[in-house]
Formats: structure tokens, sequence, C-alpha cells
């Protein structure tokens, strides 16, 4: 499951299981996750990008302030991300800087599979392994 | 655990628990018990504060802090508040709409009216709102919260006095609320949303309290209109915000799990988070008061009818994922506790003076939508839930089966055909609703209403077919 993501059902919502080479990489393929959850294809759709820059003093924190971020980010602009990059430094908390390229689908005509709500700290997890790092996140749904 | 009669088992206090965890829940409903559910009572039992014991209803599932179904109260002088004890769906709740008609004076009209319903109010992911919200308006939506719509001209003074609370929390400032959800929240007003939300046509199938169903207007083949939903992005983003500064737990607190971040409730990051709940719950029943005055409307037009005719009037709205200051009896002794239920609905009993006069002698209308195949059911609050309960009982059916394994058991045309077969008519903004919320995913309601019933918690006065079912 290196570098991948891999959804799957609580009893009532959604969980993604992400495996990466690094950090940084956790957080791409997460945010990937969660685009694949909403799984909204692209049509003719405009093209766009979003930067975003978050800090906070634990990586698992900062992983559902990224998520809950590109939650809001679709729901009130309808950004949908197909590639990512993430850059991470931790001098005193962990600072993130994402990039991510895709399209603009609002809600209103964009018809995701399923509409993640709100990234949880339920059963939150970001670890590192002995050579490559795995995390766990479950979404209200 | 261990089990205390046939509807309710304990966990008695250990470890950093304060109190004893109850469950309401008899054996058959037993063997649906997760045991991430029952950790989860537990871990609320530690919370500090807490008065009385932590409860779970028989609808009990695992959800993010407290379980599906919890209910606790805490002091509000020393005890805290925490968004995890009330859901990222604030003030997710049900009203009835009851109507002067049978099922037979609607029977030949049934796919035009959910067809109308379903054009008219917006529902499923993507949905936005089908009145157009000032960023005015919607300050005053979250002051005012049925009151707003009312003073509109979409409903009428009854109907404030026929929803819990009044349809407002006073003292909500919109000033605790982010723009995030503000903005979030502006396109959502007036629609009915994605997952177990609906508008359901239905029929009084049996009465099961003749004399209070007499009282509040009920009758065998009576037609009525259901309503489940609550207050959309706006309320997520307010918990998602609220976890977010208050997650430092600088004030030392016990907190068992992150998803049970709390604050004292007499503090200034307490006090934020409730005037922002307060704010969410004015816009949820905002929400449904609009969408049951476009019913009203949908109902007259398409069965050329006068609105006297139609009689549509609302029985009753309540809450079930909230946060309320009431008073209670703890010990003998009268306190002022803040009372979570999240996925449990109030139940005062008969005598409450806080209920509305015309429900004292009767206890509360408590209204439990079951799954869109089987039965919703009307209860009335029982004087036995002040004392054992904090006047609360259960919400629903509760979710046993994953979507996905929902998903997976049966594909689209065999849920239509499945729910053809049971003589109701569904339309959904997507197939894949219709699957993941099949009767199969929930416990049968009848083993729920029949424990909360044993147990004294809310009586049953009459339980509901469902005739159609709209869902997002």
């Amino acid at each position: 499951m290196k570098n991948s993501f891999n959804v799957y059902s609580t009893t009532a919502d959604i969980g993604l299981k992400v495996c990466g080479s690094s950090l940084d990489e956790i957080f791409v393929n997460a945010a990937l996750g969660y685009y694949s959850i909403l799984n909204i294809p692209r049509e003719h759709n405009t093209q766009s990008d979003k930067t975003i820059d978050l800090k906070a003093k634990q990586k698992e924190t900062l992983l559902v302030d990224m998520l809950n971020e590109l939650i809001y980010i679709y729901e009130t602009e309808g950004f949908i991300g197909e590639n990512a990059s993430a850059e991470l430094h931790c001098p005193k908390e962990y600072i993130l800087h994402m990039h991510l390229k895709g399209y603009l689908c609002p809600m209103e005509t964009g018809n995701p599979d399923v509409l993640v709500k709100a990234a949880t700290y339920s059963n939150l997890a970001v670890k590192e392994m002995q050579d490559h790092w795995e995390a766990n996140i479950i979404f209200d749904i | 655990m261990k089990r205390i009669d046939k509807n309710t088992v304990i966990i008695e206090k250990s470890g950093d628990m304060k109190t004893d965890s109850i469950i309401f829940i008899n054996d058959k409903l037993e063997q649906f018990l997760e045991e991430s559910a029952t950790k989860q009572i537990s871990d609320v039992a530690c919370l500090d504060g807490i008065r009385g014991n932590a409860m779970a209803m028989p609808d009990i599932h695992s959800g993010y802090g407290f379980p599906i179904g919890g209910v606790a109260g805490f002091d509000t002088s020393n005890g805290i508040i925490s968004p995890g004890g009330v859901g990222y769906d604030i003030n997710c709740g049900v009203r009835f709409l009851k109507t002067n008609l049978t099922e037979d004076d609607i029977s030949a009209e049934i796919k035009n009216i959910a067809s109308a319903i379903f054009s008219n109010i917006p529902s499923g992911v993507g949905s936005s709102g089908s009145i157009s919200i000032k960023k005015h308006d919607f300050i005053s939506i979250m002051k005012q919260g049925a009151h707003w719509p009312v003073s509109k001209g979409m409903g009428c003074d009854e109907d404030i006095d026929n929803t819990q609370l009044t349809g407002r929390m006073p003292d909500a400032d919109p000033a605790s609320v982010s723009e995030k959800a503000v903005k979030r929240g502006l396109k959502q007003q007036s629609t009915l949303g994605s997952g177990n939300h609906f508008v359901e046509l239905q029929v009084v199938d049996s009465i099961l309290d003749n004399e209070t169903a007499q009282k509040w207007g009920l009758f065998k083949g009576q037609a009525g209109v259901m309503i489940h939903t609550g207050s959309r992005g706006f309320g997520h983003q307010i918990c998602t915000d609220t976890l977010k500064y208050i997650n430092n737990n600088r004030y030392g607190l016990t907190i068992p799990n992150r998803q049970l971040a709390s604050v004292p409730f007499d503090s200034e990051e307490g006090r934020k988070y409730f005037s922002a709940m307060k704010c969410a719950s004015n816009y949820a029943w905002c929400n449904r008061q609009i969408i049951m005055h476009k019913i009203r409307d949908v109902l007259t037009s398409v069965l050329s009818i006068s609105p006297q005719m139609l009689g549509a009037d609302l029985l009753y709205d309540v809450s079930h994922n909230i946060a309320l200051v009431e008073e209670h009896s703890i010990d003998g002794v009268k306190e002022e506790l803040i009372v979570h239920r999240k996925g449990a609905t109030r139940s005062f009993g008969p005598g409450d003076s806080r209920l509305p006069p015309r429900f004292r002698n009767t206890g509360q209308p408590v209204i439990i939508p079951g799954d869109m195949g089987t039965a919703s059911y009307i209860m009335k609050g029982m004087r036995k839930a002040m004392d054992v309960s904090l006047g609360s009982t259960c919400h629903g059916a509760g979710r046993i089966m994953s979507r996905k394994g929902a998903l997976k058991k049966m594909s689209a045309s065999d849920a239509v055909k499945e729910m053809r077969s049971r003589n109701v008519y569904v339309l959904a903004a997507s197939n894949r609703t219709i699957r993941e919320e099949m009767p199969e995913a929930y416990k049968d309601i009848s083993d729920v209403i029949s424990t909360v019933h044993n147990a004294g918690l809310s009586s049953a006065v009459a339980r509901l077919r469902p005739l159609a079912v709209i869902k997002g």
C-alpha cells in the first residue's frame, strides 16, 4: 500500500488509511484520498489551483486541519484537487505548505458520491514505520 | 457490564470514571452493542462535573466522543461542555406535520406529492437553498431561529408554540461564529441534505394510546409528513472550529479521547461554544420551518385544496443533537445542569411546568423516526424519565450495517423493488442513498421502541407507516 490510500467503511461513516514514504507524502495522499471519496469526475470544468498554509503543534492535528480546510474549500468554492505537493517543516511546530492543482465543480452541479462533512480525531493516527509512514483518519459523512 | 433488569445494563464506576454508565438495552438489542460504543459511554463517565449517570439509549452506536444515543448532565458551575456531546450536526431533529386528510384522500396523488416535494426542496449532497438568504438575513436566522421564517409569512404562531424551546434559543451571539461557518451555511439554508435526512409522507397505521392520540388530534388512517434534518454544513463548521480552539486542554480536564475535548461550561471558551451552538440550533429550526412551509404549499397545490381543508398542523418539533441548561433532581436535590443529548430526545413527562400548557397533562410529544421501509413512532414523555434518564429517550432505530455493507448487499434496482414491495415510493437524489439507507441497515425500530416504553422513558402513542420517502 506504499504511496497510496485505502478507503474503508465504519458503521456510520468512512475511514481512510494512508501510506507514504515520507510525512509529506502522507499529507498529499490523504488529500487525494479525500477527493477520491467525493469521486467527482472531471468533465469540462474550469482548471484551478489552491495553496494552503497551516501550522499545528502536532502532526495529527495538522492532518485533520488540512482535511477540514479542503472540505471547507470544496463546499464553498467547489474546488477538487487532482495533484498535490506538500512541504512540511518542523522547527518548533509543524508547518505545512501545500499546493493543489485541479478544477472547479460547484457542489450544486458536481453530485459527489458522498459528501464528507468533517475530518475527525476519532482513531486518528500518524505513525512512522520502519521504512514508511502510515496514517488513519475517519470522516463524518 | 452487568444486566440490572430486562431493559438496563450497568457499567460500574472504575478507573477514571466518576460515575456509573447505564445503557437502556434489552437482550435482543445487546447483540448489536459495539465494544467501541460501550467504551465511549464509559469515557463520558470520566468527564469533569458529571452529575447522575452517563447514559445511552437502545439505539446506541459508535459516534465521535459521545456514542450516538448518549446522554449526560454536567454541573453548570464546575462541569464541562463538550462539542462531542452534541455532535457535528447541531440540532439535527425531527418534526411531524399532521393533516385532516386520510390515506385514501391522497393515495392517488402520492407520487405527484413526492415529486413536487423533491422538486421544491433541495436535497442531496450538492444541494443549495431554494430561497435567497442575504448575510443580514443570516444574522437574523442565527438569533431568531424558527421565528425568522414565521415573521416572513412562512408559517404561523402555532408552529412556534409547537416547537421545542419555541424554535429559538435566546442569547445566540453571531459574533461567536466564524466567517467560515457563515460562508458554509449561507447557501445551505432550507435544504434537506444527504445521508439519513428525509421527508416522509406517512399514515397513522395504528393508535397505541387512544386518550393521548385524541388530545393531540391523531387518528388511525391520518396522513402526515415527517421532516428530519439539521444545521447542515453550518453546524459542522462550528463543531470543527470549536474542536480546534479547545484541543489544547488548558484547563487540565480529564479528556479520555480527543473527540471528547471539553472546556468548563463557565469559561470563555465554554460560553463561546454554547453561543455558537445556539446559533446553529436556531439555523436548524429555521431550516425545518421553511421546509415545512414549502411542503404545506406543495400539498395544497397538488391536491387543489385550501389550507383549511388540509389542516396541516405541526404536532411538535424535537431536537436530538443539542446541549441545554435544565434543572434536574440528583439524589433528591434540584440542580442546574448542562444536559448533552447526542442522538437522544428530550422526553419530559406529564406535570412538567416547562412544557406548553397543552402538553402538561400528557407529557411532551416525542417523535422517533425509524428506517425508511418499516415505521416511525409518536411517543410521549414519561415521569420516570425525569428520575432515570434526565428526561431523555431514544432518537431512532440506530444503524447496524456500514454504508459499504449496505451497498454490497443490494443493487439500486433491487432496492427500489424492495421498497415497492413494501408499498413505499422512494425518490432520492442518488440511487446510492437508497441502497445505503435500506431497512436492513438499521436495528428493528420496534425493539428500540419497546425498550424505551418498558423502561418508562417514553410511551408509544401512534405508529406511522411510510407511504413515500424523499431522500437526499
